[in-house]
């Protein structure tokens, strides 16, 4: 802290300059003391606009021209002083400009050459006023080693020396301007580098909640907040705090800590720490622990930036701009600047860190996050809800209106976002894509896909198990404009639904449970989700594009049970107009029509397919189809007399089934649906059965229905049993290998 | 477990009072004419960490208030977790010549409820202040703001911070409804040990007060 002396009872502006034009001697050379001169030319902004500082120069050097052409000398080395040190006010500062243009003219006029080369500006632009922003901190990206862009392999060091890398990079960019814009605007309003730095913090809190959150069971979710405990310990000890700050404030939030059953699995000594760490952070008597840590430290370091934005505001506000007399308060000026200055100073040492180039570029995609506080509780209680005893969502706390958080949230830029998704997805080809083909495999692009909290979006994809460039490209384009609400509507067309398949919520993830109408779904672009999440999809509704051809490779099927959207594509060929993506798998409740269709999803992959239309007969290929198919079965039960299996076995002599299969597998009836409209096509007019046969035909197919849900039940245990069991050998496998 | 549930009834002589809103409602001039009395005598800011405290003698109690405003943090998410740890009041303070901030309350009442123990909520003191009443271009009428502090079981203050009309009021208002809602959650306790009478006068100093 430089001592005041006379300044501290304050100064009028006109000795301020004075003493500003004594700091150069007759030759331009600076004098000893010039520090008040730096504190006068960065912060003069606070009291008095730039241009009245220079108006009042050029009045001097006026009053001058005619007998002291000492005094105007030394006002243009203070001028070029100004240019040469703060140039960049120049360029942004149009009035400054402006009233420099008419300087330049009057000290033209009075034909002083020497004074005109002093307070050229035009060298400005020539200069590389970007300097910090080209300066680069090496990223290495030209050695060999591939490296693992799956967010479980990542190290929490690699974590959290690549959150550190894009910290500093942004950290750095923050000039004194935009410092000193900050506390005259209080807020972030036209101040790039400001807000940037200030959504990556809350794009790595967000993102830490909802890597958390992402997670099924408690279990996982522990294992990722104790991930996070990690890298938070790493960030530490590379003294970024301002990450630091970020990552547990995120796992602070009311969203993962009111995860009771989630903390029950983290062990006690990673709480222990987590305490430590909120400890360390907390705001209790104004930060004083972090202050004192942060200034313990030396080197590298990048401080909490909120904590001393707020300091800046604080005595900004604490302290009047003039004393007594219309002197201006020094002492502001120069806390101000010991404030901002010592900020800037740390811009000067790097990280002691190497980045890697793709790590950086998935880490700059995953936290292009842009939800809201109620987003990621409404995700938190889907996953754990709330205790019984409270009752959940009471009406005081009324769903969001996306406006309320306007002045939070900023508004991301698809232009970013696309560059940001190009740079992930050539590095993820650089590091996947193994024999160069432009592909990478449906297996290792799940895996990379499961690192970013977008795991619920469907690929639509061309060629069976391989994805190309474009498609990946679409994805996360896609993944993220949805999290992004880049102006895409969300409105679902939802509708009750029996799913006779086991199928998970595509909004929380968690399974639908039941036996009948476990859900809802949109009948426009398949999405599925429980009854309580059906208003709080935040997805976009993608009415997805009509299938030209019919995928009827033999490998389908199985396609279709690790992609639900395969099923219906593969029905496609049936139905002509109405909705593009008739329901495959479920069962619909619509109340407009009485229309039903069941499709049952075995074990070995095949289907038993009905569709009912009891009394309203439609035009058109699909009811007769139906019709048709509804009535066939009616007829096999009837000719069996019961509801037993063997009627299943019956081959029916106008759709005789084409797999050799059925007749060996009982209670399992596979309908191609592909050879089934052919056959109708061709004889669409064969049967008009009444209302009460068809009654009875469904009574008959309800208690068969009961029956093979009661089978479907024990198979769904069985698959998610096995599908647990996989993934744990697939985690446990793939850890061995990166080992 | 709630990691940051409040410490359990120590430190009884200290109370917080958290300030929110949007920026450039006059927060941080709210709690410096509070705290520092800086429109009347000069001040050396040191920040640090009495920087925010005032000792308060109130009917008889001598107590610490801590004034927090989020002035500079409103859009950093994990500072803003923080400071709503253990408060005991909340002020909303927007600025009467802005609709726009008017509007944000509903929006800081929202966030402020998610933060807050459920258990504590039908309790918690909010007050709403409109601040800068000393400014001529109205936008937001008291009736307005008087409903929607209604509406949200909030008391609803106007102030202005440059020439400090009602900003003792409010601050004593805070405390007031801190220490009465501090005694109601005692009691049941401390019944055998309670033997202060003063609380009781408080209480009716308090309804009139405002």
């Amino acid at each position: 802290m430089m001592s005041l002396g006379y300044l501290s009872k304050g100064v009028s502006l006109d000795e301020l300059i004075d003493t500003c034009i004594d700091s150069f001697d007759a030759d331009g050379n600076l004098c000893k003391n010039y520090q008040l001169l730096t504190v006068i030319l960065t912060m003069h902004r606070l009291i008095i606009s730039s241009s009245e500082i220079l108006r009042k120069l050029i009045d001097l050097y006026k009053g001058a021209l005619e007998n002291n052409s000492l005094l105007c000398c030394k006002i243009c080395y203070l001028v070029r002083y100004w240019i040469r040190e703060f140039w960049i006010m120049f360029k942004t500062d149009t009035n400054l400009t402006n009233t420099m243009e008419e300087f330049q003219e009057l000290v033209k006029a009075n034909g002083e050459e020497l004074h005109c080369r002093l307070i050229d500006t035009s060298q400005i632009n020539a200069r590389d006023w970007s300097r910090k922003i080209t300066q680069r901190i090496k990223s290495n990206s030209s050695k060999k080693r591939k490296v693992s862009l799956l967010f479980d392999h990542l190290e929490p060091e690699e974590l959290s020396d690549h959150l550190t890398y894009l910290e500093f990079k942004s950290f750095r960019r923050i000039s004194f301007p935009d410092y000193q814009n900050y506390i005259i605007n209080g807020c972030v309003k036209d101040n790039p580098t400001m807000e940037r730095s200030i959504t990556l913090c809350n794009g790595i809190s967000q993102w830490v909640q909802l890597m958390v959150l992402n997670r099924p069971t408690p279990q996982l979710r522990a294992e990722v907040f104790i991930k996070f405990i990690h890298v938070a310990q790493k960030l530490h000890q590379l003294q970024n705090f301002n990450t630091l700050m970020a990552v547990i404030g995120g796992l602070c939030h009311s969203s993962i800590s009111r995860l009771k059953e989630t903390s029950s699995h983290v062990p006690h000594d990673i709480h222990k720490i987590f305490n430590e760490m909120t400890e360390l952070l907390s705001s209790g008597r104004n930060y004083d622990n972090y202050r004192r840590a942060y200034n313990e430290c030396s080197n590298f370091k990048i401080p909490i930036l909120g904590v001393h934005l707020k300091d800046l505001i604080s005595l900004y506000e604490a302290m009047p701009d003039y004393l007594e007399d219309k002197r201006v308060n020094m002492h502001k000026l120069y806390s101000l600047y010991n404030h901002v200055n010592e900020l800037i100073q740390l811009q000067e040492i790097g990280p002691p860190l190497e980045a890697n180039k793709d790590l950086v570029h998935l880490l700059t995609l995953s936290l292009d996050l842009y939800y809201t506080e109620d987003e990621i509780y409404e995700l938190s209680y889907a996953r754990e809800p709330r205790s019984h005893r409270a009752a959940p969502l009471t009406p005081c706390k009324p769903p969001v209106v996306a406006d309320w958080a306007s002045g939070i949230a900023p508004k991301p830029d698809p232009k970013i976002i696309s560059k940001h998704v190009q740079r992930m997805v050539d590095s993820v080809f650089k590091n996947y894509d193994h024999d160069q083909n432009g592909y990478i495999s449906q297996e290792e692009f799940e895996k990379i896909a499961a690192s970013f909290p977008f795991s619920f979006c469907i690929m639509d994809k061309d060629r069976e198990g391989l994805i190309s460039r474009d498609e990946i490209t679409a994805y996360f384009m896609r993944a993220s404009s949805i999290y992004s609400k880049l102006g895409l509507g969300f409105a679902h067309n939802f509708q009750e639904t029996t799913y006779l398949k086991p199928t998970f919520c595509d909004n929380c993830a968690g399974f639908l449970w039941g036996v009948i109408k476990q859900g809802y779904r949109c009948k426009d672009c398949g999405m599925n989700c429980h009854k309580q999440c059906k208003d709080l999809v935040v997805f976009e509704c993608k009415r997805r594009p009509k299938m030209t051809t019919v995928d009827n490779s033999p490998t389908s099927a199985l396609a279709s049970s690790l992609c639900p959207m395969g099923l219906k594509e593969h029905m496609h060929g049936l139905e002509e107009g109405g909705y593009p993506f008739p329901n495959g798998e479920v069962v619909e409740h619509n109340e407009g029509s009485k229309d039903r269709t069941i499709m049952l999803m075995g074990a070995s992959a095949q289907k038993i397919s009905v569709r009912l239309k009891p009394s309203v007969v439609h035009k058109g290929i699909q009811t007769d189809i139906m019709m048709a198919l509804g009535n066939e079965v009616s007829n096999l039960q009837r000719e069996s007399g019961t509801s037993s299996e063997s009627s299943f076995l019956q081959p029916s002599p106008m759709f005789p089934c084409p797999s050799p299969l059925l007749a060996r597998k009982k209670a399992y009836v596979k309908w191609e649906n592909k050879d089934c409209s052919q056959k109708v096509k061709e004889d669409p007019q064969t049967l008009k059965p009444t209302y009460q046969e068809l009654e009875k035909e469904r009574n008959v197919l309800t208690a068969e229905n009961e029956a093979l849900k009661l089978r479907l039940k024990q198979a769904h245990k069985k698959i998610e049993f096995l599908s647990i069991q996989r993934n744990h050998i697939l985690d446990t496998r793939e850890h061995g290998d990166c080992l | 477990m709630r990691f940051w549930r409040r410490r359990p009834m120590f430190r009884r002589s200290h109370l917080k009072i958290l300030l929110i809103g949007n920026s450039g409602v006059g927060k941080s001039a709210l709690m410096n004419q509070y705290v520092n009395n800086r429109f009347s005598s000069r001040f050396r800011a040191t920040i640090g960490a009495d920087f925010l405290s005032k000792e308060v003698h109130i009917d008889g109690r001598t107590l610490i208030v801590q004034i927090w405003d989020t002035a500079g943090t409103e859009r950093f998410h994990a500072l803003g977790t923080a400071l709503y740890r253990g408060s005991d009041c909340c002020l909303l303070v927007f600025d009467v010549a802005s609709l726009y901030s008017f509007q944000a309350l509903e929006k800081w009442h929202k966030q402020l409820l998610l933060q807050i123990e459920p258990e504590e909520e039908p309790t918690f003191p909010i007050a709403i202040i409109g601040n800068k009443t000393d400014l001529e271009n109205r936008e937001v009428s008291s009736e307005e703001a008087e409903m929607w502090s209604r509406l949200h079981d909030a008391t609803y203050f106007e102030t202005s911070a440059k020439t400090a009309a009602n900003v003792q009021e409010v601050f004593e208002w805070a405390i007031r409804a801190v220490l009465k809602n501090r005694r109601v959650s005692e009691e049941p306790q401390l019944n055998s040990v309670h033997l202060e009478t003063r609380p009781t006068e408080g209480t009716h100093r308090e309804r009139c007060g405002c």
